[in-house]
């Protein structure tokens, strides 16, 4: 009876701003960078780490492409509401490390799938819409992915082992921010070529993490691995006293990875009517 | 010439949306949470034998971006939505602290900071009938930031502060005005900050042992340094000089709500 009378309310309320009504659907792309990057080291040494150099590269993940589609609900002429759903691709960011001849590359990138529920406000001049939003980000599907190649440098016998691996960082909820100023340009009733500036705050703790590849020579390790070798997980408390079994994953502190960004977005909206 | 030209020009422009031109300024101040926060960590050694031992460690949240941002700006509207706005960003951080226990003692962190930001932005409004919403969209140039960080072990207390170089990020604002009369409204709005900071140098601005101030016999490389790109890993010590550490990055980025009074000052 009582959510009855709440729906009734709520289509009362409705009906009220009638005058404006209309659902869209949007979908676009664009390049964003990081605001917030972590920074990485890369390093060069000899002699046993008795001399070379340590280098600061520009880290974190909020470099790349956004992908959004979305669809949206104008309840009056100005206000409206619009569940985003934003894919975001990180750029690659490469770290090369040579310790006596041991040469490492890691090249590392992200991905986030992120529900974004959003209030929007527009207001229309003679073909231009300026516009903005304000949403809550939930990246429900997030991803990081590290490949590292590792060449030893020759042992006694001559030989030289070559490492490859890829490993996944996955798990857990991010919760962040997002705003976006815009500006839509119709083309017709119906089309809208839109461009904005949009801004997301968020950042990513990942659960756990398994080596996805895992090649010695050539020759895959992954069968052979144990849970333990293969496999972690993200801890908020890591207690060292515990004696992880082969059978469980390695524990590690949680770590957290800057999505944040500022980025253009250009798209297509499609104006659906009442 | 040319720039008598331009300002003509510019003059021009300007004339053509005098409609609803003002100038206003506003003076705020909120809260704000760090949206892409560092994890800092405390740990406690739990000894077992005298020889044995193992470490709880602890993931907390960082980064400097929690805090109080009070901002003042001056703007002007060219026309009835449209503006520009030049800003004053003043955000000073709430203290992140850790704990490290040691078996024979233990040593306490508290790291905060500041950013003191230029903020030139773009403004547009609408005028309902007594709500104006508007939305600002700005880069913002942090152009006086330090952390100040507070370290305790055993009887010694220092004080480091890591200082110098400008940080460059975003700033996007979505709010409301009230107008109280035709000069006074007030404004409530949520702000995020997009902006991380790489200091250029650091010193110690406070040692002492047992109460005891020994910063001034220090060495000039025991008491300040600077942070370099590329780091050689053989340096050659000159006590006279500040020590050269790797460059590192303080997160600032945050989502706040901050809240204000606007005065409008006509044309």
């Amino acid at each position: 009876m009582q959510t009855k009378r709440y729906f009734i309310l709520i289509l009362l309320l409705i009906s009220v701003y009638t005058q404006g009504q209309s659902f869209y659907v949007r979908a676009g792309l664009g390049a964003a960078i990081c605001t917030t990057p972590h920074l990485a080291f890369q390093s060069t040494y000899t002699d046993n780490g008795l001399s070379g150099t340590t280098e600061v590269k520009k880290g974190g993940l909020g470099d790349g492409l956004p992908m959004v589609a979305a669809a949206g609900y104008y309840f009056t002429k100005n206000f409206g509401v619009e569940l985003g759903v934003d894919y975001f691709y990180s750029f690659t960011y490469k770290l090369v490390s040579n310790y006596n001849g041991d040469n490492a590359t890691r090249k590392t990138h992200g991905s986030m799938l992120a529900i974004t529920p959003a209030l929007v406000f527009k207001f229309d001049l003679d073909k231009f819409s300026p516009y903005a939003r304000l949403g809550i980000m939930i990246g429900v599907l997030n991803s990081i992915i590290t490949k590292i190649n590792d060449i030893e440098v020759k042992d006694s016998a001559n030989i030289q082992h070559n490492y490859d691996m890829a490993s996944k960082l996955y798990g857990g909820i991010a919760v962040g921010v997002q705003a976006a100023v815009g500006a839509e340009y119709a083309l017709g009733n119906r089309v809208s070529l839109f461009g904005e500036v949009n801004l997301d705050g968020i950042s990513y703790a990942p659960k756990k993490g398994k080596y996805t590849t895992y090649t010695l020579d050539g020759a895959d390790q992954l069968p052979t691995m144990t849970t333990y070798e293969k496999s972690w997980v993200y801890l908020k408390k890591v207690d060292g006293s515990l004696n992880n079994s082969s059978n469980e994953p390695m524990t590690f502190s949680l770590n957290n990875y800057s999505f944040a960004n500022v980025g253009l977005i250009v798209g297509v909206k499609i104006n659906l009517g009442k | 010439m040319q720039t008598k030209k331009i300002l003509i020009l510019i003059l021009s422009v300007m004339s053509l949306c005098s409609h609803a031109q003002s100038f206003y300024v506003r003076a705020g101040l909120g809260a704000a949470i760090c949206t892409a926060p560092r994890l800092q960590y405390s740990s406690t050694s739990v000894r077992i034998t005298d020889s044995t031992s193992y470490t709880i460690t602890e993931s907390k949240r960082g980064g400097l971006g929690d805090g109080i941002p009070i901002v003042a700006a001056a703007g002007y509207y060219f026309s009835e939505h449209f503006g520009v706005e030049l800003g004053v960003d003043y955000f000073t951080g709430f203290s992140h602290k850790t704990v490290d226990n040691f078996s024979f003692a233990s040593e306490t962190q508290k790291i905060h900071g500041s950013m003191l930001a230029l903020v030139p932005g773009f403004v547009m409004k609408i005028d309902l009938d007594k709500i104006n919403p508007y939305a600002r969209i700005g880069l913002m140039i942090g152009i006086l930031n330090n952390a100040i960080t507070n370290k305790t072990f055993e009887n010694t207390v220092s004080r480091a502060k890591d200082y110098g170089g400008i940080a460059v990020g975003a700033q996007i604002a979505i709010g409301a005005e009230y107008p109280l009369s035709d000069l006074l409204s007030i404004f409530g709005e949520v702000n995020m900050d997009g902006i991380s900071w790489s200091p250029k140098k650091g010193k110690l601005t406070k040692y002492t042992e047992s109460g005891r101030d020994l910063l001034a016999d220090m060495p000039v490389h025991q008491k300040s340094w600077v942070y370099d790109k590329s780091l050689a890993s053989s340096q050659t010590i000159n006590e006279d000089e500040p020590e050269h550490k790797s460059a590192i990055n303080y997160s600032f980025t945050n989502a706040g709500l901050i809240v204000g009074v606007k005065i409008n000052l006509g044309k």
